[in-house]
């Protein structure tokens, strides 16, 4: 009558056992499997830190400034936008967080004539800059490297692009 | 070991349920994976595919205001352009908006992508009835009366004084404004953007006031239906257009670079202002004592605004 009712405890010990030697027997492609998602994991993240620090920094120097100059700082190239407005100074750099971890992380700085500077962090904590390099093609080109690295995994990758000023030139 | 054989045999059921189980783990794993991939594939697509379109309706701007500068640009649908990956085909139009009245010329970009279009603009505006109409031969005039002690190298010439000013259609500003006229907040925060500024015409707005000792920073043209009152110590550094449908008063002590004044109505001019531009009024101008005033004829040179999206 038992065995009409449903499993027994005995039952899904064994259908247990038998999970864990068929997981034991394709171990290696499970391990492959999970590896895999936590590179795609790792991806997304750094995928979705590039995007949003570029897109920041392009629509900055694409639209909003009249003069871009190019500094060089420990860290790579500091950025500064003199935007349209002439009160307002944007600057995008790496620098170092300092803490029980120190690590480098790209920032994005506000300056509004009179006022004290607004800095603010453009990557997310996980996410470490590995480089920000920036170079003068022409009077209105420039390309833009960033390098990102996961601070877990180390897993990392490089972005570039190219961004064109619509009304302003670098210097 | 007999009762687990007994049941291996009575109930085999069981070891396809356990690879049952196991293959709905792994499923579940691998549909996981492949939304995360198609997810991620998407967004990469649509952030490379506006990345795109930004360049090259930037790019067909600047060629195309090159363009006008140099001969009449026509409004134009390009040939279609198929973009990757995805090949979506898209394709960008050129709109050339002319306006003889004011003049003003106004060249879009717009292109359609899915459901909504992207479009960037870029203005070139002359001064009322054109930077050659004779009325700017003189630095100041007034179609009424001067009144005030003026240089005598300011008073009108070239253009014969009349009652009557000719007609221009400044109201036309109006369907051209990029924003609204800035705030103390936005002028003490950002300056101007090079673009030309006016409130709507339905909202029911007074004069438009700047503060007492406010800097102006950076060029704009700013228009305005009723009067614009320019507080006193108030200054500007960049190339800045008044247009006015009322009148226009300019505190004590205001210092105007780059200035080109334009009111249909009166314009009051304070104690110690100095201006260094170009003044016209439909009515009376009246000037306060120890107004100097250098005439600057470079400001009415067309206003080419900066590009901007719409």
């Amino acid at each position: 009558m038992n065995s009409k009712k449903g499993f027994m405890l005995l039952e899904i010990t064994i259908a247990f056992m038998l999970m864990c030697l068929l997981f034991a027997t394709f171990y290696q492609a499970f391990l492959q499997m999970a590896v895999s998602m936590r590179k795609i994991y790792d991806d997304v993240e750094l995928n979705r830190v590039a995007w949003s620090v570029m897109s920041t920094v392009e629509s900055e120097i694409m639209y909003n400034s009249q003069q871009v100059i190019l500094q060089d700082n420990k860290y790579g190239t500091r950025i500064v936008c003199r935007n349209i407005g002439p009160q307002r100074t944007v600057a995008f750099y790496c620098s170092k967080v300092e803490g029980t971890k120190p690590k480098v992380v790209v920032y994005k700085s506000t300056q509004i004539a009179g006022k004290p500077e607004g800095v603010n962090p453009l990557s997310s904590p996980v996410v470490l800059a590995e480089k920000f390099q920036v170079e003068k093609i022409d009077g209105r080109t420039l390309c833009l490297e960033i390098e990102l690295k996961i601070e877990t995994t180390g897993r990392s990758k490089t972005f570039t692009e190219v961004i064109r000023l619509c009304n302003g030139h670098v210097i | 070991m007999q009762r687990a054989r007994h049941l291996v045999e009575q109930k085999q059921g069981f070891i396809v349920l356990s690879l049952l189980l196991l293959v709905l783990v792994l499923s579940i794993l691998a549909q996981g994976i492949i939304h995360i991939v198609k997810q991620q594939a998407k967004t990469q697509q649509e952030y490379i595919r506006h990345r795109q379109i930004a360049i090259l309706g930037t790019e067909l701007l600047l060629g195309a205001v090159n363009q006008e500068q140099q001969n009449n640009l026509q409004s134009q649908i390009l040939q279609e352009i198929t973009l990757y990956p995805g090949a979506e085909k898209i394709a960008p139009q050129i709109i050339v908006e002319r306006r003889k009245t004011l003049p003003l010329r106004a060249i879009n970009i717009a292109i359609k992508y899915k459901d909504a279009t992207w479009k960037m603009q870029q203005l070139i505006i002359e001064p009322p009835g054109g930077s050659l109409h004779s009325i700017y031969n003189n630095l100041l005039y007034s179609s009424k009366e001067i009144i005030g002690e003026l240089p005598e190298k300011l008073l009108p010439n070239g253009y014969p004084l009349s009652k009557t000013m000719p007609q221009m259609d400044i109201n036309g500003y109006l369907k051209y404004k990029s924003n609204t006229l800035p705030s103390a907040g936005t002028l003490q925060e950002m300056g101007l953007l090079g673009r030309l500024y006016a409130n709507d015409s339905g909202s029911s707005s007074g004069p438009y006031v700047i503060k007492a000792n406010t800097t102006i920073k950076g060029n704009g043209i700013l228009y305005h239906n009723n009067p614009i009152k320019l507080g006193e110590g108030s200054s500007s550094t960049g190339k800045l257009w008044l247009i006015c449908n009322d009148e226009i008063i300019i505190g004590d002590n205001v210092a105007l670079e780059n200035i080109f004044l334009y009111a249909n109505g009166p314009i009051f001019i304070g104690r110690n202002v100095h201006i260094c531009g170009i003044i016209i009024s439909a009515g009376k101008i009246q000037v306060g004592e120890g107004f100097v005033m250098r005439g600057d004829r470079s400001v009415l040179e067309p206003f080419l605004t900066t590009c901007y999206m719409n």
